[in-house]
């Protein structure tokens, strides 16, 4: 009996000891596999995404032809187009009104004319839109370092909205982390609808989910619900004069140091097909 | 059956394209299912209480497709959906192999479990902000959208196999 205990205990433990051992083996293997993996990261990715664009590009125009076929059934498809071509409409033209604010204030304070913006005067490169990732807010791009991609570039609309910038650059794909991840911050000024007052500076930060938030407002700055925001370049990365949103709902406090607001962002990644990476902007 | 491993291979890739380029156009409050998950942990809940090798081949294989897609670099969906499968086996373990009405209940329970540790693994490992989760109407949206894409895929699942059953 005695015996029989003593070797049933014993298989017992070596049991235990073998699946310890089978758990180590498994946690060293995948560790290693990580290690690996991230290594070559660039190589790996860079192939998966070459053998996966089609199918991508694909998917990605399918999303567009169904939300536009899903809008009618709500019978909203006439409004809807109305509203994106009133959208893109306003957009170019507040942007235009900003270019000529500022050549009204340059001609005010520097009795110089200036006609057009810096921004007019940027290089860009066209670029097609392949994917979403809505947990990170990052767009996969179908251009990367063989077309001059590199890091930290400005990625824009055709309307001069802001998105983002170049995260991560792959041969021919770049990674672009858009303004409403929450690791993004860019400095802003919001800009009065009467251009005699001045602007005033905070900054766009990401909420995440595709949403962005003003923070960083001089507690004594008056914003107002439909003041426009747009880059200021001083962080270096954005050319000044971007657009970047509307201030929907202004957040004053006594006890925050800092003024904050909701805002509405320009962006609109469910309905474009194509960006444009800005190429040579320098900060000077 | 054959053709089993296979096939549930090419419809994750399928789902990681469409999780990818397609929903998120077609978002709701900004929030869509996640397929991927979904699919994985109906077919992992449904698999035999001893398949590990494959289990875990299919874990590596699904994670490795979402850090592909949805990470900047390789291991939070890999460590995140080991968890999830490591969770599910526990469970297993303890509890056996539920049958009869309640096991929907069981599911939608261990699917909540898991699919919080997933996320909460995944953004922890993969986020280098120090924003915090937060719970929002997104948030909700999502939970609600994941969890009636579970629900269908535990109908359809018992459904298919009694099917596959009778042809073959």
């Amino acid at each position: 009996m005695n015996v029989y205990i003593k070797k049933s205990l014993g298989s017992t433990q070596s049991k235990s000891r073998y699946a310890w051992q089978k758990i180590a083996i498994f946690l060293v293997v995948i560790i290693t596999l990580i290690v690996l993996l991230n290594f070559f990261q660039q190589p790996i990715k860079n192939t998966v995404y070459v053998v996966a664009s089609p199918f991508l590009k694909f998917f990605w125009g399918a999303g567009k032809s169904v939300n536009s076929f899903i809008a009618p059934i709500a019978g909203f498809q006439k409004l809807t187009r109305e509203n994106n071509a009133i959208k893109q409409e306003n957009q170019y033209l507040l942007s235009k009104i900003h270019s000529l604010e500022e050549a009204i204030r340059q001609d005010q304070i520097l009795k110089e004319a200036a006609l057009n913006t810096a921004g007019d005067n940027f290089n860009m490169v066209l670029v097609q839109i392949i994917g979403l990732d809505t947990a990170n807010d990052v767009i996969l791009l179908g251009k990367g370092s063989n077309d001059g991609i590199q890091e930290n570039m400005p990625v824009i609309s055709e309307q001069k909205v802001l998105y983002g910038k170049i995260l991560k650059v792959y041969k021919t794909f770049s990674q672009a982390m858009l303004i409403s991840n929450k690791n993004s911050v860019v400095d802003a000024k919001i800009q009065d609808v009467d251009i005699a007052r001045p602007s005033i500076l905070g900054a766009i930060k990401g909420g995440g989910n595709l949403s962005v938030y003003l923070d960083l407002v001089a507690s004594d700055a008056e914003i107002k619900e439909g003041d426009n925001i747009f880059t200021s370049g001083l962080e270096g990365t954005f050319p000044k004069g971007i657009l970047i949103g509307r201030v929907t709902l202004p957040d004053k406090s006594d006890l925050k140091p800092f003024q904050t607001a909701s805002v509405a962002p320009f962006f609109d990644i469910k309905n474009i097909e194509n960006l444009f990476i800005i190429t040579d902007y320098k900060t000077e | 059956m054959v053709f089993k491993y296979p096939l549930i291979v090419l419809l994750f890739l399928l789902l990681l394209l469409i999780q990818f380029a397609f929903l998120p156009r077609l978002a709701i409050m900004g929030a869509a299912p996640n397929l991927v998950f979904v699919l994985f942990f109906v077919l992992v809940f449904f698999e035999k209480p001893y398949a590990y090798v494959w289990g875990i081949f299919f874990t590596v294989l699904v994670g490795f497709g979402l850090d592909i897609f949805f990470s900047l670099y390789f291991g939070p969906f890999i460590i995140s959906l080991l968890l999830a499968y490591g969770v599910v086996k526990i469970y297993k373990y303890f509890f056996g192999e539920k049958r009869g009405n309640f096991l929907f209940i069981y599911f939608a329970a261990l699917f909540l479990l898991c699919l919080g540790l997933f996320e909460a693994v995944s953004y922890g490992i993969g986020n280098f902000s120090v924003a915090p989760l937060r719970v929002n109407q997104y948030f909700f949206m999502s939970v609600f959208l994941n969890v009636v894409s579970a629900s269908v895929g535990f109908f359809l699942y018992p459904f298919k196999a009694s099917r596959q059953l009778t042809l073959f």
